[in-house]
């Protein structure tokens, strides 16, 4: 008797760890569901909502601390609140910026290879700059590296390919950025997005519409308003309602177009 | 019981212990130090791994199971606060305050009169950038650092004379190791530029005052430089302008591991010179070389190992007139410094720090029939850990061990006041090593609400005197808001003396140290927009060395500077540039002063306007104004006829009786900055930039000194190097 419970007693302790880990642990569905919640929080363009998925993404971190996927999501919250946050709250948004990026840090300690979060880290630095525009001499090789680095890593990969778009839009023209040396890096992207979709990529596989939207941002500061109305029809089929394009970039650029002709 | 009931069993356990039989719905509200709701707050029980968040209201609810537990709530922006209970059917709501995270001890920027890259209160920030773009500063770090409050330069030389004391009072710092002359022609106002090309600076720490504990050696400032440490950027710069040319490089041998960098430059001002027109007594054009190589391996995510190397060496040949003896002056020197630094971190917590230092410097002058050769040694091993024991505790510490050796010898003349043909001479050599270590241990912490202090102590060992000394200090900083922020700070700050004063046959071989008490006060207020500082210091010195007629020297000179400094700092839209103001009342007593007299470094009053403007995202234009008034110096007040030898012997007057002129200058800089497309097999550039240069705009004849006629009755200026005005043009390329 006590030899037969001595052979089932390791057995119980393992199935007990297994049954309790897969327990409690983020499970996908859940994880799904925050991403699309963050996709919905960007389409209304609501920074709190952002925030709060962020939260969600945090609190899945209490079973996984060191999950490198929530650690992404945390930061991608992170990224895609921090424009808007830091015209209304600069020093919540001086907070947040550090935790993303300390989040893409964990993120890469885990997977130094990560090309998304080598990527995002190399956006939030960007961001970053609004609180000290000082760093930017140091940090500007360092994101152009970082973005090397990624596309190195996954050449196909269209959220790098976004984020260095951004950024090289960004740039100024004397130091190889604008709106002409990014162009290419946008279509390279929508390319990417598009045949990744098509080949039925999840909701884990953002950036398909950010691409297109900054294609179109991209065209108008070339002022070819024509382009740029094209694609943010194009991000707004992709997604419906986004209130940032449908309220403020495609009415922009059509009353830039209806001028045009009026002219 | 068989195998399968068995079985069944232990899967039934393992539900239980999964599934408890009694949840909990727990019920709560989390909320800030004034009552309000904190929305998307994360509450957890890491024990049990599980976690959800409140809502608009700051309201949350989790299911436990019943028992004791800890509930942890964190949000950005607030201190992180757990609580312990045990959980039950009908437990009442619960109430949660996070109070606001304060300010992180290692955040803060306690410490007074300190410049640097850290801390939430930081001022002005000394970065590469300050560096390559301060008009005037011509891209040295030294130079640019003369911009700042606290440095009152007597002359235009890059050595940092800092609130009254000489070069020799302030210590440099390279990645922690402790670097000897970092200047070339150290002979022209203690120093004309650095050794150090800014390619290599990341940012640099400057203090001038009431420094941490971390800090020996040094009675009256500290400069900390970093050297940058790219792991993946492969980039190559020229640059070159009318006094010079540079290559540097940084290339990533194996990404992310191995890591090159490479910098040498050049100086042959003589195309300066010419193409401005200026006339000058150079026998050979003076010119200057040094390079640096840094190899840095980064062996694990935490750990670095870097291997530094840098070398320098110049020449000068110019005719010169000291004491109605014009002659040719001829110098050269060689410095070469190697470090093998390490940085890890201990269990994640502790960040260690550690370097094995060597340094030689050779330098050698003549002039008429005199000569001196001085050859230094030093080679260090130091340590530096530092804890971060918590969100209220730093502690740091470390050790020291650095042996010095001198070796000095020469032909001088017998008496100083006759340098003429066929004067007395004596050969003179004097020679010493000591070895001297020493510790320190602080604590920076939070002691209450806003109130952050750094307490510590060092202590080292003199060796010529073998005897420990213990220097105290402490500083306080109270952030009144986020704007404000009120500094104390105190201490004592000990130097060794140099080494040829505790010779055994010329100088006093059991010399005590000499120290400075520093008392500093300061408020200083800092926005998005701007940066206003106000400080007021006190400097006490004794055991200052004093001329001796029985042991060569005794320590029992004194001395005492005190002073305001002023610094206003601003952005608006393009434009940037900050105002430095000092005030300085400085009176030493060492070496054969009779009494307390002005220092030699002490200028009263120096103001330092600098602005810049962006004009477009290409073109840049900055100015910068200096003024200072006249620096101290000792007058002939007459001349004595000696007939045995046929010259005249100059009378001085009292020390530091009388004051040289005021020093002025104007420095206007245009920089454009672009970009160079692909072109064949060469990648496209980084940023590049062309610049022009106009220093002493408004052709000031500052003063550099005084000469006299063969009897002493007329005294004729000696002007400074850049008294007339000069155009620069360079061009920086990047790839």
């Amino acid at each position: 008797m006590l030899r037969r419970f001595l052979i089932a007693l390791p057995l119980l302790v393992v199935i007990a760890c297994a049954v309790t880990t897969t327990a409690r642990a983020a499970s996908p569905a859940e994880l799904v569901a925050a991403q699309r919640q963050l996709d919905e929080a960007v389409t209304k363009g609501e920074p709190k909502e952002i925030l709060r998925t962020r939260a969600v993404f945090a609190a899945m971190l209490a079973a996984e601390p060191d999950s490198p996927v929530l650690n992404y999501w945390i930061a991608l919250c992170g990224w895609r609140a921090l424009p808007m946050l830091t015209e209304t709250d600069k020093e919540a948004a001086k907070k947040l910026c550090k935790e993303s990026i300390a989040a893409c840090d964990r993120v890469l300690a885990a997977k130094p290879k990560h090309a998304d979060a080598i990527a995002l880290k190399a956006a939030l630095q960007a961001l970053s700059l609004a609180f000290n525009p000082a760093a930017s001499m140091s940090l500007g090789p360092e994101m152009i590296e970082a973005y090397g680095k990624a596309e190195a890593l996954e050449p196909e990969n269209p959220r790098v390919q976004l984020l260095k778009g951004i950024n090289t839009l960004h740039m100024p023209a004397f130091v190889g950025g604008g709106p002409d040396k990014a162009k290419p890096v946008f279509e390279r992207a929508i390319a990417l997005a598009d045949a990744d979709a098509a080949r039925g990529a999840g909701p884990d596989a953002w950036g398909r519409a950010d691409a297109h939207l900054w294609a179109g941002i991209c065209a108008s500061r070339a002022n070819d308003w024509k382009t740029a109305a094209a694609r943010f029809r194009e991000a707004l089929a992709i997604a419906p309602g986004h209130a940032w394009l449908s309220k403020r970039l495609l009415p922009d650029a059509e009353k830039h177009l209806a001028e045009g002709g009026a002219r | 019981m068989n195998a399968r009931t068995l079985l069944l069993s232990a899967l039934a356990l393992a539900c239980a212990a999964v599934s408890p039989a009694l949840a909990a719905r727990v019920t709560g509200v989390v909320v800030d130090r004034d009552g309000r709701p904190v929305e998307f707050a994360n509450v957890r029980v890491p024990a049990l791994q599980k976690g959800v968040i409140t809502d608009d209201r700051g309201a949350f609810t989790i299911e436990l199971p019943d028992g004791p537990c800890v509930l942890e709530c964190a949000q950005i922006g607030y201190q992180r606060s757990r609580i312990s209970l045990v959980v039950r059917e009908g437990l009442a709501p619960l109430r949660v305050t996070l109070p606001d995270e304060p300010v992180p001890v290692a955040e803060v920027n306690v410490e007074a009169s300190a410049f640097g890259k850290t801390g939430k209160s930081e001022g002005a920030v000394v970065r590469r950038a300050d560096v390559l773009m301060t008009p005037g500063g011509a891209a040295d770090i030294f130079q640019s650092l003369r911009a700042l409050p606290g440095i009152n330069a007597p002359a235009e030389g890059a050595a940092l004379y800092v609130r009254g004391g000489d070069p020799s009072e302030t210590v440099i710092r390279l990645d922690g190791a402790e670097i000897g002359h970092p200047y070339h022609y150290e002979g022209a106002s203690g120093g004309l530029f650095s050794i150090l090309d800014a390619y290599m600076l990341k940012s640099a720490f400057f203090s001038s005052g009431g420094f941490t504990s971390k800090y020996g050696g040094a009675m009256s400032g500290v400069l900390d430089i970093e050297t940058q440490d790219p792991m993946n950027l492969r980039a190559v710069n020229v640059g070159a302008n009318m006094a010079g040319y540079g290559v540097s490089t940084t290339w990533a041998l194996v990404p992310d591991r191995l890591s090159l960098m490479v910098t040498t430059a050049k100086s042959i001002p003589e195309m300066l010179l010419r193409a401005n027109g200026v006339t000058n007594d150079y026998v050979q054009a003076p010119w200057s070389e040094n390079g640096a190589a840094k190899l840095l391996w980064r062996y694990s995510p935490t750990g670095r190992l870097s291997l530094l190397g840098i070398g320098s060496n110049e020449h000068l040949a110019v005719e010169a007139n000291a004491l109605n003896v014009k002659e040719l002056y001829a110098s050269n020197a060689r410095n070469g410094f190697g470090a093998l630094h390490l940085q890890d971190a201990i269990l994640g917590r502790v960040a260690v720090r550690a370097n094995l230092t060597s340094q030689a410097w050779r330098s050698a002058w003549s002039f008429a029939e005199f000569v001196q050769r001085t050859d230094e040694r030093t080679t260090q091993a130091d340590v530096d850990l530092t804890w971060a024991a918590g969100p209220r505790h730093q502690f740091s510490g470390g050790a020291v061990w650095r042996r010095r050796a001198s070796d000095r010898s020469g032909f001088a003349a017998a008496d100083s006041t006759d340098l003429a043909s066929g004067a007395p001479g004596r050969a003179y050599g004097t020679a010493r090593v000591t070895r001297e270590p020493g510790f320190y241990l602080e604590d920076k912490l939070r002691v209450a609400g806003t109130l952050y202090a750094t307490l510590g102590a060092r202590a080292d060992l003199a060796d010529a005197s073998d005897r420990w000394t213990v220097d105290p200090r402490a500083a306080l900083a109270l952030l009144v808001d986020e704007h404000q922020t009120l500094r104390v700070a105190a201490g004592r700050y000990h130097q060794l003396p140099t080494l040829t004063l505790l010779d055994a046959r010329y100088g006093n071989p059991t010399l005590e140290p000499a120290y400075a008490d520093h008392w500093i006060a300061g408020y200083e207020w800092k926005s998005d927009f701007g940066n206003v500082r106000l400080e007021g210091y006190e400097k006490r010195y004794r055991n200052l060395p004093l001329v001796d007629p029985v042991t060569w020297y005794r320590a029992e000179g004194t001395g005492r500077a005190r002073g305001a400094d002023v610094f206003v700092q601003g952005t608006w839209k393009q434009v940037n540039g900050w105002v430095s103001y000092g005030w300085l009342d400085s009176r030493r007593r060492q070496f054969d002063d009779p009494e307390e007299v002005r220092a030699s470094g002490a200028v009263k009053h120096s103001l330092t306007v600098v602005g810049k403007y962006e004009w477009s995202g290409r073109w840049h234009t900055g100015a910068r104004w200096t003024h200072s008034s006249g620096r101290p110096w000792t007058p002939v007040v007459g001349a004595v006829w000696d007939h045995t030898r046929g010259v005249w012997h100059p009378v001085y007057g009292a020390h530091g009786s009388a004051t040289m002129p005021a020093y002025d200058r104007l420095d206007v800089r245009l920089m454009r900055l672009f970009s160079l497309p692909k072109l064949g097999g060469l990648r496209a550039s980084n940023v590049c930039v062309a610049y022009l240069e106009a220093m002493n705009v408004l052709d000031t004849p500052n003063v550099l000194e005084y000469v006299y006629n063969s009897n002493y009755t007329k005294r004729l200026p000696e002007y400074s190097y850049f008294s007339d005005r000069m155009l620069v043009a360079g061009f920086g390329l990047s790839w």
